[in-house]
This record gives structure tokens, C-alpha cells and sequence, in this order.
């Protein structure tokens, strides 16, 4: 096949720049090729939206729990010796 | 709004939380305790997988934070601070218990493709080498979110190398900025992004099997 | 982010880029709207400098001027004839080589499967650039996708001067049929 295009972003290299495209850290040039690789590609457009995703996921995982009565009992314990009272 | 401004946001409350502390003030503690203590024992597991160690190395963090509070500079945020005390008892603890944590475990490991190099056409193809070779199937959100799959997601995660762990965790199941993350774990950007970046993709490769399985 | 919509005669409000170097309001002038294209289409007014970086305009605010309604009913019209072009394309080829028999086949299928099957039929058999009229008609439904097919299959024979003539007969089709003026 004719080479006499310049190399396309690929999606191989694509999937190793998601993370670095969702921090913000591709610089504009690199940026501009990988948004329009999308524009090319429904198949990395969707693998950029499971990543969100999975993110977002990941997030639900973190919630608060309660302090069991124990516990707190003996933090505050522990303030008040480390402050002198 | 410049990116600047939540981080000087939460250290403004912090130097108000940090002097209500030094105070004595008991309802200033227990409220950073509340904030605190449930992410700081699941990023203890990280390093130590029992529940009873974990809660006593968190207990210890909490001592030695409160012995080191008059000297916190304020560089940082307070939680980062707080969790790297956390990630440095917490490992000398595993060390001590006879898990053996190699010093590069927060580096990069060798190099490990984000997807398996098989689900792309291969670089003889005559037109696109180096695409997909099958797009991959959006993820049904209710499936993504029910219950046995975040069980999943958990146990991906439980089950990455100790330096990914570290920055998943923080990252995304806790909410962190990047910025606290390098502070607490002392990371460079570009080590955190790496580790981020393998944390995700191994994660990712757990949905995906776990979602194909359902929906063949 | 949603940006804020025009109602009315109202102009819409601008929205602001954030500042620094090469961060700002991005979008694309008609040249390379093929490069861009999505389900929906809008013209954006720009304000500020304008500096051009690769593909894109970048500006330190815009703001949406109108939907370009014609759009998402033009898609399929838009890819029918990207798909076209590629026909002629691999027909000119297969006459190239020598493969009357499979040229003539092909210029005599109107359905558009029967032609994706024939096209991948003979690209398996060795005449590669044929499955290009296989993939642009597999990926009718992706406008971007097929603009894209499109201009890669013109370089087999033709180059990079195919490739850039295909793109500029993409451009000329959307800005006569979208109704689209040059950018001022």
C-alpha cells in the first residue's frame, strides 16, 4: 500500500493515550490528532467512554462510613492526651 | 476558573480546621476523623489486608498526627499529609509482618500494554493495521453500576500491584486531585500518570470480561 | 459542557476559553469540517484573535450563531456519495490491474451489500485496495469514519495529492449542500 500519507494516529497508540488525555496532559498538537482519531473511530470513542465510566464507577466505591462508637471513644481519648487535657 | 483555585480552596479551610486542632478543639477533630477514617482504612488494606491491622495502623496515623501537628507546614493539604504518614506506617507494618515490599514498588513496572495487543489487527494488515480489530461494546450503565460489578471493580483493584492500588484509590474511589496524590505519595506527575494509566487499564480488562460474560 | 444556546433573535452568550497557550474556544473552519463532523452541527462565531493550530481555530471565546439544520438528514447523502467516489476509485483500479471480469461485476451491482460483498471477495483474493469500498460501505452509519475511508482510498494510486483532492471534494460537497459560507 502507498505510503504516501503520514502515519495516522493508530488505535493501538490511541488506548495509551487516554489516560494522559483525560488529565489534561497532552500538549495541543497531540491533543488535536487524538480528538480527530475519534472523529475516525466510533471503536476508541467508545473505549474513552468505558474508561469514564469505569471512573465514575470506581467513584461509588468511596463512600463515607459510619465511625464505630469504639473507635471514636478512643481517638478522642487520644486528642485530649496529646493536648495537654 | 483557573485549576488553582479548588486547591487554594480546600487549603484555606484547611489552615482554619489545622488551628481549630492545635486548639484543642474536640468537634474540629471528629470531624476530620469522620472525613477521614473510612478512606484511610481502605488505603491501609492496600498495603496490609486485614481488617484489625489496618484499623490499628490507622489508630497509629491518627497518634503520630496529632504528636505532629504543631509542626505541619501547611505545603500540602492536610489529608495528603495525614496519608502519607498513613502509607509510610502502613508499609513499614506489612515490611514488619514479613510482606516484603520491594523499594521500586510505587515505580513503573516494565512495560505493559493498556489492551491486549490481540484485539488489534496486526501490522501487516493491508488498510488499517494497528486499528481494532472488533470495536468494543458500550457497557450497559445498570450493569456497570449494579452491585456484583462494583464488587468487581473493588476486587480488580484490591488485586493490583501495591503502586497502582495506591493511586487508584486515591485517584478515583476517593476523589483526589492529581496534585495530592504526588504530595501524599511523593510521586512525580508523570509516575502518578503511569500508574494510573496501568491501574485503569487493568481494572477496565476486569468490566470488560465480567460485562462480556453477561451479554455474550 | 453544554454551551448556551441562541433564542430567538438573541445572540447567544460567549463562552470564555481557559487561558494559555493553545487552550481557548477550539473549532474548525469549513475546510476541515470533514475532519470534525459529528451528529450535530453548528456554526460558531468566534471572537478575539483567531490563530490556526493544525486542524483547528482556536480563539479565546465563542459563542453558537445556529444549529445547521440540513445536517443530520444530509449524513446519509454525505456518505452515499463518499461511497460512490471509492466505487469509481477501485473500479479504475481493478481496470488497472487487468481484473475486467471483476470491474465489470462490480459496476453492475446496485445494492449497496452486494457491492460491500463482491468488494471484500476481491480484496481477499490479493487486490487489496478493493476492501476499502468494502469498509467504506460497511461504515455508511459513521460520517466520519466513511469521509475518512474515503480519503485513504484515493492513495493507493493517486497519493497524497488523491488524498487531498478526496477531502476537498468532501468540503465542496458539505459547504454546496449544507448551504455553508467560506469562514470571514
Amino acid at each position: 500500500m502507498s505510503r504516501a500519507l503520514p502515519a495516522d494516529l493508530d488505535c493501538i497508540v490511541a488506548v495509551e493515550q487516554v489516560t494522559d488525555y483525560l488529565e489534561g496532559a497532552l500538549p495541543l498538537e497531540a491533543r488535536t490528532e487524538f480528538e480527530q482519531h475519534l472523529v475516525t473511530c466510533p471503536g476508541c470513542l467508545i473505549y474513552l467512554r468505558q474508561v469514564r465510566a469505569q471512573v465514575a464507577a470506581s467513584g461509588k466505591l468511596g463512600e463515607a462510613q459510619p465511625l464505630a462508637e469504639d473507635v471514636t471513644r478512643k481517638l478522642l481519648e487520644m486528642f485530649h492526651a496529646s493536648r495537654g487535657g | 476558573m483557573s485549576a488553582a483555585a479548588p486547591e487554594l480552596q480546600v487549603l484555606a479551610q484547611d489552615s482554619h480546621l489545622v488551628e481549630a486542632l492545635r486548639a484543642g478543639d474536640e468537634r474540629a477533630f471528629l470531624g476530620l476523623v469522620r472525613n477521614l477514617h473510612a478512606a484511610m482504612i481502605r488505603f491501609a488494606r492496600g498495603f496490609l489486608h486485614s481488617h484489625a491491622t489496618a484499623e490499628d495502623v490507622v489508630q497509629d496515623t491518627w497518634a503520630v498526627v496529632l504528636e505532629d501537628i504543631d509542626r505541619f507546614e501547611g505545603r500540602s493539604t492536610l489529608r495528603s499529609w495525614i496519608f502519607g504518614i498513613l502509607a509510610n506506617l502502613a508499609r513499614t507494618r506489612a515490611t514488619r509482618d514479613g510482606r516484603a515490599i520491594p523499594l521500586s514498588a510505587l515505580g513503573p513496572e516494565q512495560d505493559e500494554p493498556a489492551v491486549d495487543p490481540a484485539e488489534f489487527l496486526s501490522p501487516t494488515h493491508p488498510r488499517w493495521a494497528g486499528h481494532w480489530a472488533k470495536w468494543p461494546e458500550p457497557w450497559p450503565e445498570e450493569q456497570l453500576l449494579s452491585r456484583e460489578t462494583l464488587a468487581h471493580v473493588r476486587d480488580a483493584i484490591d488485586r493490583l500491584p501495591e503502586g497502582q492500588r495506591a493511586v487508584i484509590q486515591l485517584r478515583d474511589v476517593e476523589g483526589w486531585s492529581s496534585q495530592e496524590v504526588c504530595e501524599s505519595l511523593g510521586l512525580s506527575e508523570i509516575n502518578q500518570r503511569v500508574l494510573l494509566h496501568r491501574a485503569r487499564s487493568r481494572v477496565r480488562r476486569e468490566i470488560a470480561r465480567h460485562v462480556e460474560r453477561r451479554n455474550p | 459542557m453544554p454551551w448556551p444556546l441562541p433564542s430567538g433573535s438573541a445572540r447567544a452568550d460567549w463562552v470564555e476559553g481557559a487561558p494559555g497557550d493553545g487552550k481557548g474556544v477550539h473549532a474548525c473552519s469549513v475546510e476541515d469540517l470533514p475532519y470534525w463532523f459529528d451528529q450535530e452541527l453548528w456554526e460558531v462565531e468566534l471572537g478575539g484573535p483567531v490563530t490556526r493550530a493544525g486542524r483547528q481555530l482556536v480563539a479565546p471565546r465563542g459563542r453558537l450563531v445556529g444549529r445547521i439544520a440540513a445536517w443530520p438528514a444530509a449524513q446519509d447523502v454525505f456518505t452515499h456519495a463518499c461511497i460512490e467516489r471509492t466505487r469509481q476509485r477501485v473500479l479504475e483500479g481493478l481496470l488497472e490491474a487487468g481484473c475486467t471480469e471483476d470491474a465489470e461485476r462490480l459496476a453492475a451491482q446496485h445494492d449497496l451489500d452486494a457491492q460491500r460483498d463482491d468488494a471484500f471477495a476481491i480484496a481477499a483474493s490479493g487486490l487489496a485496495f478493493a476492501g476499502y469500498l468494502f469498509d467504506a460501505i460497511r461504515r455508511r452509519p459513521y460520517p466520519g469514519l466513511c469521509a475518512y475511508i474515503a480519503a485513504n482510498a484515493a492513495a493507493p494510486r493517486d497519493g497524497r495529492r488523491g488524498h487531498d483532492e478526496e477531502r476537498a471534494t468532501q468540503v465542496h460537497w458539505l459547504t454546496e449542500h449544507l448551504g455553508l459560507t467560506r469562514d470571514h
